[in-house]
């Protein structure tokens, strides 16, 4: 998972505890109810599929860009084990002193 | 009426597919060919998280209490959009120190602590104690309430009845028997159940098509769609505030802490432990079920609230449980087979909870209680056993029944009168209690044993305190006192209101405390004490596990984590400091500092300064011995039992070792020194023989040359060149018998013939052989050798040897004339004296040392050079001393000389 | 006017067929036992080549060899080195010390003698 994956999911994790906590959550607790539903369960199933959609996005468009970047590089590594971004493990076997 | 006979031969009919499936995965697993190795079937096993609590209990507390229900899922949401941090690391590190629950998890964090772990399994025990009652509590009333199909009214369970006759019982013993057939019918040594996670995969799915299937019957067959369902609710007063959040109990804060609870309930139950991380095939699966799991919890919250909206409005008397509403809408629908559905689904989804948790919790008890305990208390008959596996079972299945029993007892003692959802938050608390020690020491490494104990004390207190007593107590299990006024009547000790924090739940209240003192235990502890090496190994290891890449290729050959600091102290005791700071600096020059942690690059570059001083093999030990890596291959050392101890002293061992080859390098180095020094001496000693040999040499060829080219030569100065040579022959001869005997003596192979002889008679015979040289310089001798024979231990040959140099000497420096040489035998204290006296030139005091080195000469202006050869007092000297003897001179420049020979011998 | 050459030895024998040796092919001979003898003889009469014996006592032949060397009057004094330690930085150190030749015992009489022309037929 690149670094750039690593940023999104950490504002996700953030946005998520905000949104489904105080006092984004009391906003929304009101006795309307769009399509019926009242708001307050519908805000907070929306905002969990949300999240769901979004970590979709995020998981699997890093998966793709991965495979797709090994390929280019060659690289050895196995599928699925990736490494912290910018991570200097490949650099060359070490030169003479 | 539906009768018992179906519901019990579904139940088990149900049960013997789950196990089918359970015995296909295993079989399927020893044949190598998992069923379980897909991110699907990882997910699906992650639902075990969703019991009989979700089942029934979220409709449960839907109906009372809104919204309240939904922390206990989006906490587990917010926990796996932090899987990738999280959960990979702990999986990571699970495999490489191949640990096997949670309890070993936070024991090998805090230096493989068999203390640390026991504590861990011990909470575990009673902590999870409700759960497992509340399951066995959903089992009983889903078949107490289905056996009255088609009727449907609240039914009062077990407490009236003997435990003979209670249902709970009954579904308690063949729980226990299921659970031993499914979780210990063999041992495995990595506690990897695949059989069972195939099992609970496919509970998940059953348990959530049913719950659907409820959920879409009520919506859209009761009620025409969400909209009309909620229309409905809005108007009945006594549901219309369960769509707001003013019923939640708590409030905001307690929403939050119940949000936080699940969190890490979720990652920190045993069970969940087993699943997310021992049972996990492939680390890419976490990927998947990074929004897959997400999903099916979404999936089975949408319809917990339309059925307990729905169950209100159908049971408006309140005749029913709302607990039990899932399946009391389906008979009250008459749709017995729905309603046999749910009640399969609601039983699987409480039976794999308990096998799962029992056969974890076993596990744990077994390996770090009981294990532990015997192998202190009798450890050289546990030696003796050579296959313990038969005994590891039967403590496991011993372990199951107990505590299924256990949680039947609290069952009927103490959560009857608790909702579902009440006494499974107790447990959750409690599993709450093992996330500061693990997700702290999955970050900091200082955090040590000593904090991680006091940390867990602390907070579990608290939890048993604030928690587990009061439920207790509420129960009539305990005094209600210390609930009401405080222990020992103090308000500060009120257990829901500690030191006076009130207004808050008291979950959140429990929270609160055990963490402020779980956390700042582990912290402060920590930060007040000093890890032990293993614990800080362990640290580092577990800190920088994903540091640890795999790499195909072996251009980097140390993988291992060290401080740069360790690599300088090994290089300064074998290069010395001062050449091992130039290497640093030189390093730091070449590319641009070094780092505080060392890189490959940094270690190999060590390893190779290592390697000239010591040899490559030897480098790569040093460097192995500190370098946490491949290299020191973890896994075998954790196969043995007693593994702390082990690793200990392996550790010791490679230390040792470091000090054994700093030692034997020195060692070598001195060696190497004296050889230089022998070999320097032998050099001079060859080159003196070398030159003591060719000048009889040079003469007697000289002479015989001139010889040869004069053959007229007068007949008188032939003779004498020709008795020239004849001498120097001699002397090189004797030169040459010298230097062998010298050899000889020198290397221990000269043969020596001890026995008993008579000093006096010996001496005598040397003069006798030396009489000789006496005429020929006119030399007097004067004896002074007693009367009596002198019997000593000794070699004949070799002391005659003596005695003949000395008089000889002796002859050889006398004056030319009025030479007078005496030899003379006494008693000495303990010992024989031989004295052999000359009036010579004498020896001056500062030669009376060297004379006895080999080719040490005395020259003489007046005497002109002495025809000796340089050996012969050298010789004389070991030949004594053979004796344990002793010789020396006493002399004056100018006054003669007179050489001492002592020999040890009774008088 | 036959050549004048100093012999020093500290072995008699030697001395003995050196001297043998010197006067057979025509020069003109002293002796000499030890190092101090040696430069006692010399400084008495500058002889044109001394047979410098090296291992000897109260003097070696080193420190003969530097001390005709370090006297201006000497300087056409040949020096030849005779030395039972066949080493060769014996003989390197002989000759950095001003030696003009180099002879190892046991010697070849023929050898001695020739040696002994060459050198003073070079001096002239």
């Amino acid at each position: 998972m690149r670094q750039q994956s690593r940023e999104y999911i950490t504002i996700l994790f953030i946005c998520g505890v905000l949104a489904i906590n105080y006092p984004v959550l009391d906003l929304f607790n009101r006795s309307w109810a769009p399509l019926g539903i009242p708001l307050l369960y519908f805000y907070l199933y929306l905002a969990w599929f949300v999240l769901i959609v979004v970590l979709i996005m995020v998981v699997e468009r890093s998966e793709i860009r991965e495979l797709t970047e090994s390929h280019k590089s060659g690289a050895t590594r196995t599928k699925g084990f990736s490494r912290p971004g910018g991570d200097p493990d490949t650099h060359e076997p070490p030169e003479s002193p | 009426m539906m009768g018992d006979g179906i519901i019990i031969a579904s139940a088990l009919a149900y049960m013997g597919l789950l196990f089918g499936i359970a015995y296909y995965g295993d079989q399927r697993a020893d044949a190598g060919r998992s069923i379980i190795a897909n991110p699907y079937i990882y997910t699906l096993s992650l639902a075990i998280y969703c019991t009989a609590w979700t089942f029934y209990g979220s409709v449960g507390l839907a109906a009372v209490s809104g919204v309240d229900f939904l922390p206990v899922y989006l906490g587990p949401t917010l926990m796996a959009v932090l899987f990738w941090f999280v959960l990979r690391r702990i999986v990571r590190i699970t495999k490489v120190h191949r640990i096997t629950s949670i309890a070993d998890f936070i024991g090998s964090r805090y230096g493989k602590s068999g203390l640390l772990a026991g504590m861990v399994t011990l909470i575990v025990m009673l902590g999870i104690l409700p759960y497992i009652s509340i399951q066995l509590k959903a089992i009983a009333a889903s078949f107490s309430l289905l056996r009255q199909y088609p009727e449907v009214s609240r039914l009062a369970i077990s407490t009236q009845h003997p435990v003979w006759m209670d249902t709970t019982f009954f579904v308690a013993l063949v729980l226990i028997v299921f659970t031993i057939l499914f979780g210990t019918r063999h041992i495995d040594n990595t506690e990897r159940h695949e059989g069972m996670v195939a099992a609970v995969a496919f509970e998940s799915m059953f348990k959530l098509l049913a719950f659907m299937l409820v959920g879409v019957v009520v919506t859209f067959m009761l009620f025409d769609g969400p909209g009309d369902l909620f229309q409905h609710a809005a108007e009945h007063p006594d549901l219309a505030p369960l769509l707001r959040f003013e019923v939640v109990p708590g409030g905001y804060g307690g929403w939050l802490s119940l949000t936080f609870l699940s969190m890490m309930a979720f990652l920190f139950l045993p069970r969940q432990f087993q699943v997310l991380v021992v049972e996990n095939v492939n680390e890419a699966h976490i990927r998947k079920a990074i929004w897959l799991f997400p999903l099916y919890l979404f999936a089975i919250n949408l319809f917990v609230l339309p059925i307990a909206l729905g169950g209100r409005l159908m049971f408006n008397n309140g005749d029913v449980d709302a607990d039990t509403f899932v399946l009391a809408l389906p008979m009250a629908e008459h749709m017995p087979m729905l309603a046999l559905l749910v009640f399969l689904g609601g039983l699987s989804a409480a039976a794999s909870m308990i096998m799962f948790e029992t056969v974890t919790l076993s596990t744990m008890v077994c390996n770090d209680l009981v294990m532990p305990i015997l192998l202190r208390a009798n450890p050289r008959w546990l030696a003796g056993q050579t296959d313990l596996s038969g005994l590891l079972l039967g403590i496991r299945r011993v372990g199951i029944v107990i505590l299924i029993l256990l949680g039947y007892l609290y069952f009927r003692f103490v959560s009857e009168s608790y909702a579902l959802v009440t006494s499974g938050l107790v447990s959750f608390a409690a599993a709450a209690q093992f996330a500061p020690p693990i997700l702290i020491g999955l970050f900091w490494k200082r955090a040590n044993r000593r904090g991680a104990l006091i940390g867990l004390s602390g907070g579990f207190l608290v939890w048993a305190y604030t928690l587990l007593l009061p439920a207790m107590a509420r129960s009539g299990w305990i005094g209600t006192d210390f609930v009401d006024t405080g222990l020992l009547g103090l308000e500060l000790l009120k257990p829901y209101a500690l030191f006076g924090l009130k207004n808050l739940d008291p979950y959140m209240h429990s929270v609160f405390w055990s963490m402020l003192l779980n956390i700042g235990g582990l912290v402060f502890g920590s930060m007040l004490s000093q890890p032990d090496p293993l614990e800080q190994v362990q640290g580092s290891q577990f800190v920088d596990i994903l540091k640890r890449e795999r790499h195909d290729g072996d251009s980097l050959l140390w993988r291992g984590v060290v401080e740069t600091a360790e690599l300088y102290d090994l290089l300064s005791r074998f290069l010395g400091p001062q050449r091992a700071t130039e290497a640093f600096d030189r390093y730091a020059h070449d590319h641009g500092g070094y780092p505080l942690q060392a890189d490959s690059r940094l270690i190999h570059y060590t390893e190779r300064l290592l390697a000239g001083a010591i040899g490559a093999a030897s480098a790569r030990v040093m460097i192995s011995s500190i370098v946490m890596g491949e290299v020191l291959s973890i896994e075998e050392v954790m196969t043995i039992l007693d593994e702390s101890t082990q690793v200990l002293e392996y550790s010791r061992r490679l230390e040792q070792k470091s000090g054994e080859l700093e030692a034997a390098s020195a060692e070598l180095r001195e060696a190497n020194n004296r050889l230089r020094e022998l070999d320097r001496l032998k050099d001079e000693f060859i080159s003196t023989v070398t030159h003591e040999l060719r000048t009889p040499l040079t003469s007697i060829r000289a002479f015989s040359e001139i010889l040869l080219a004069n053959p007229d030569m007068e007949v008188e100065q032939r003779s004498k060149f020709l008795s020239i040579i004849v001498k120097e022959s001699e002397r090189l001869t004797r030169l040459i018998n010298q230097v062998l005997d010298m050899a000889k003596i020198d290397s221990g192979r000269i043969e020596w013939h001890m026995d008993e002889i008579d000093l006096r008679t010996l001496i005598q015979d040397a003069i006798n052989s030396t009489s000789q040289l006496f005429c020929d310089k006119a030399v007097a001798l004067h004896e002074e050798l007693g009367d009596a024979p002198v019997i000593i231990d000794g070699d004949h040959d070799r002391l005659t040897q003596v005695i003949i140099n000395l008089l000889s000497n002796a002859v050889k420096f006398c004056p030319e004339q009025g030479g007078k040489v005496t030899i003379r035998l006494q008693p000495s204290s303990n010992r024989w004296r031989i004295e052999v006296i000359d009036n010579g030139p004498g020896i001056a005091s500062d030669q009376h040392k060297l004379i006895f080195e080999k080719f040490h000469q005395v020259s003489n202006a007046h005497a002109g050079k002495p025809k000796g050869t340089g050996l012969g007092l050298p010789i004389s000297q070991r030949i004594v001393e053979y004796h344990n003897g002793r010789i020396w001179v006493e002399s004056e420049t100018g006054k003669g000389a007179m050489f001492i020979v002592e020999l040890p011998g009774t008088l | 006017m036959s050549n004048k050459i100093l012999v020093v030895d500290d072995e008699p024998n030697i001395v003995l067929s050196l001297e043998f040796l010197m006067k057979q092919a025509g020069f003109q001979v002293r002796t000499a036992s030890d190092g101090e003898a040696a430069l006692a003889a010399i400084t008495a009469e500058p002889p044109d080549l001394v047979l410098l014996d090296v291992m000897m006592p109260r003097k070696n032949g080193y420190e003969v060899c530097q001390a005709i060397r370090a006297h201006p009057d000497w300087a056409s004094v040949r020096i030849i080195m005779l030395t039972a330690k066949g080493r060769e930085v014996e003989r390197e150190k002989g000759l950095a010390l001003g030696a003009d030749d180099y002879i190892t015992k046991p010697f070849s009489t023929q050898e001695v003698v020739e040696r002994v022309r060459e050198l003073l037929a070079e001096a002239g």
